[in-house]
């Protein structure tokens, strides 16, 4: 029986990493390997010649940057203006009471609901007649709609999580409201809060559909960049090149999560 | 010199009442113990006296100045939270000098006052940890000195210990009354076990559903309780229903003297206040069981009409199980309407 069990286990165990293999490592290898190939011929298993003349020549294109910088500048306006609108909200959610609360939390899961590329069509079609389409405004307000979700429900969750005791115990040693806000509740909720933060970066940066429905064709950021030369370019290296690039800000993105939430300030943050 | 005073003070939480209008007079220095069963109101009366509820009536008056429209943060109170309420992401020495920051004060004046308070409570070492490297007892111990560096008028405590072990609880139960008494500190403590209060307050305000039953000394309350619910709920008691007939009623064998009307009435007898004499077989009281608690027994007898004894005796009175005794009772109340209406007490 253990014998039999082991075995099955084991043929499982190999299935998944087979398929694991085949659609995510094999892919993301090709990638890598094209990205760093100067000639690969077809029966070769490994690129032919090595060499970096492709990232100099991407890296030379002012298309690149001007993606580059245009994707960054997006993804920190959109973070910086979640926060100012959806932090204050999820406080309001998670403290205090209102008439229609429940509504008003529901219809973000509502939206969500719908499939999000009809969304957003019908959002690019109401743009279009504000004349927001091929803006940047007109982007950011799409990312800023696909993040508010994430940057309500989870930072709501976390104000929750702190504990009504805490802060009293603040109120009770002289805090103001606000002060109580400041130096307790803030704090204690932070890992969470920077989780989706991080996370609405990171989405907003990858984004294609709405960023290419509504920015198209003025507003060009990396991915949709990408996907254009990808598509285009009979250069394969073009693409590669840039899916490596891309890769990098989404691994800054995971090593800093680590050192916010699984870090220090994490355990600190819940212990007690 | 802080006096606490409440007056009709009220709490109603919708439709339910929480607290029926009640007063409360606490002396300078002076630490009573709000008792009683879960639910009765306890923290409700206390939040109210740290500012955490509005009084939905009444005043609440700290040395003659009412604060009940006062909030939390401009209240001369401190109060001590079941969970301790220590700020996870601050040190110790941070959570105690966390108050003082807000008032202002020089680092160097805070460090020494965290300082102080650290050593009051013994934990002078501890000042760099966080909360949760310390144990359940050090963090109540922290939470006491957050409270007593700001050096408040009424200091409010609600279960502090209940989550701490039995021993370590009598433990911190004695180092608050030390350290009360040494700073002279006006304290409420709130705690739904009777031992705790009977061996840490001054006065003891026995609370049931709202309303405050009784208020005295451990001794008072212990031996002359006002209300039925008082009478059972602290200590053993032989709570027993009964008959008075002709100024008298008869229970389990035994004679009481009720010179009242007749009707129904509620007879309370502690246990330690009867006394087993041997009897012949058949009559008195049967011994069904007996525990030895070291220094005393306890014991239940049951008589012939069915009334069960609990009995407390010296552990050197020979009693055995099975034996036949007849019970004589040396104090009693008689209760009726819920209102004390006759006391045999012959000390
Ligand atoms: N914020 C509140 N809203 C509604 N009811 C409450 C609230 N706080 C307490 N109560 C009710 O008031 C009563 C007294 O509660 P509490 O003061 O916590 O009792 P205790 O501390 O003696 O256990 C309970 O019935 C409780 O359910
Ligand atoms: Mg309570």
């Amino acid at each position: 029986m253990i014998f039999l069990s082991t075995r099955r286990f084991d043929f499982f165990g190999y299935g998944i990493l087979l398929f694991l293999i085949f659609f995510i490592v094999l892919p993301v290898l090709t990638v890598f390997l094209w990205a760093f190939a100067e000639q690969w011929f077809y029966p070769a298993v490994l690129p032919t010649k090595w060499g970096f003349r492709f990232w100099s020549l991407v890296l030379a294109r002012p298309d690149v940057w001007s993606a580059f910088v245009t994707s960054i500048e997006l993804s920190l306006t959109v973070t910086a203006l979640s926060a100012v609108i959806c932090l204050p909200a999820a406080y309001a959610f998670a403290r205090m009471d209102f008439p229609g609360k429940s509504v008003f939390m529901m219809s973000f899961l509502m939206a969500n609901a719908f499939p999000r590329f009809a969304l957003i069509i019908s959002i690019a079609v109401l743009f279009l007649s504000l004349d927001l389409v091929g803006t940047f405004t007109g982007v950011v307000i799409i990312q800023l709609l696909n993040t508010l979700l994430l940057m309500i429900w989870l930072p709501t969750a976390a104000f929750r999580a702190v504990s009504r005791e805490m802060e009293e115990a603040a109120r009770d040693v002289g805090a103001s409201a606000w002060q109580v806000f400041r130096y307790v509740t803030l704090p204690q909720a932070f890992p969470t809060i920077a989780a989706a933060l991080l996370m609405t970066f990171v989405w907003t940066f990858y984004e294609t559909e709405g960023a290419w429905l509504v920015g198209a064709p003025r507003i060009r950021t990396m991915p949709l960049l990408m996907m254009q030369m990808i598509n285009n370019q009979l250069v394969v290296q073009y693409g590669a090149v840039l899916s490596v690039m891309l890769w990098v800000p989404s691994l800054a993105a995971i090593l800093m999560a680590r050192r916010i939430i699984g870090g220090d300030t994490f355990a600190k943050g819940l212990g007690g | 010199m802080s006096t606490l005073e409440l007056e009709n003070v009220s709490k109603q939480f919708g439709t339910m009442a929480a607290l029926e209008p009640l007063a409360l007079r606490i002396a300078d220095g002076e630490l009573v113990c709000l008792l009683g069963p879960s639910g009765s109101g306890k923290s409700t009366l206390l939040r109210i006296i740290g500012g955490f509820e509005m009084p939905t009536g009444g005043k609440v008056l700290i040395d003659g100045a009412d604060v009940a429209r006062t909030p939390p943060e401009k209240r001369p109170t401190a109060m001590v939270f079941q969970s301790h309420a220590l700020w996870g992401h601050m040190t110790v020495e941070g959570n105690i000098g966390f108050g003082l920051k807000l008032r202002g004060l020089k680092k160097p004046e805070i460090a020494a006052k965290v300082d102080a308070a650290l050593r009051l409570v013994g934990l002078a070492e501890y000042g760099k940890r966080h909360p949760a490297q310390l144990s359940g007892g050090q963090r109540q111990r922290v939470a006491i000195a957050r409270c007593l560096v700001l050096e408040p008028k009424i200091l409010l405590m609600d279960e502090p210990f209940a989550s701490l072990d039995q021993h370590l609880r009598d433990r911190l139960r004695e180092e608050v009354r030390q350290i009360q008494r040494k700073l002279g500190i006006t304290t409420v403590f709130v705690t739904h076990g009777q031992d705790e209060a009977l061996s840490i307050a001054d006065r003891i305000a026995v609370m049931s559903m709202g309303r405050i039953e009784q208020v005295g000394t451990p001794a008072e309350i212990y031996t002359h309780p006002q209300t039925p619910f008082v009478a059972g709920f602290i200590g053993d008691m032989n709570m027993m229903k009964t008959t008075v007939q002709g100024g008298a009623a008869l229970i389990g064998g035994v004679r009481f003297d009720a010179p009242m009307a007749d009707g129904e009435a509620l007879i309370a007898v502690r246990p330690e206040d009867v006394t087993l004499m041997p009897s012949r077989d058949g009559e008195g009281a049967r011994v069904r069981r007996i525990v030895n608690y070291g220094a005393v027994l306890k014991i239940e007898a049951e008589a012939a009409d069915g009334a069960v004894w609990k009995v407390q005796t010296l552990k050197d009175v020979p009693v055995t199980e099975g034996g036949f005794y007849r019970p004589t009772v040396s104090r009693h109340i008689v209760f009726r309407d819920d209102r004390v209406v006759h006391r045999v007490d012959p000390t």
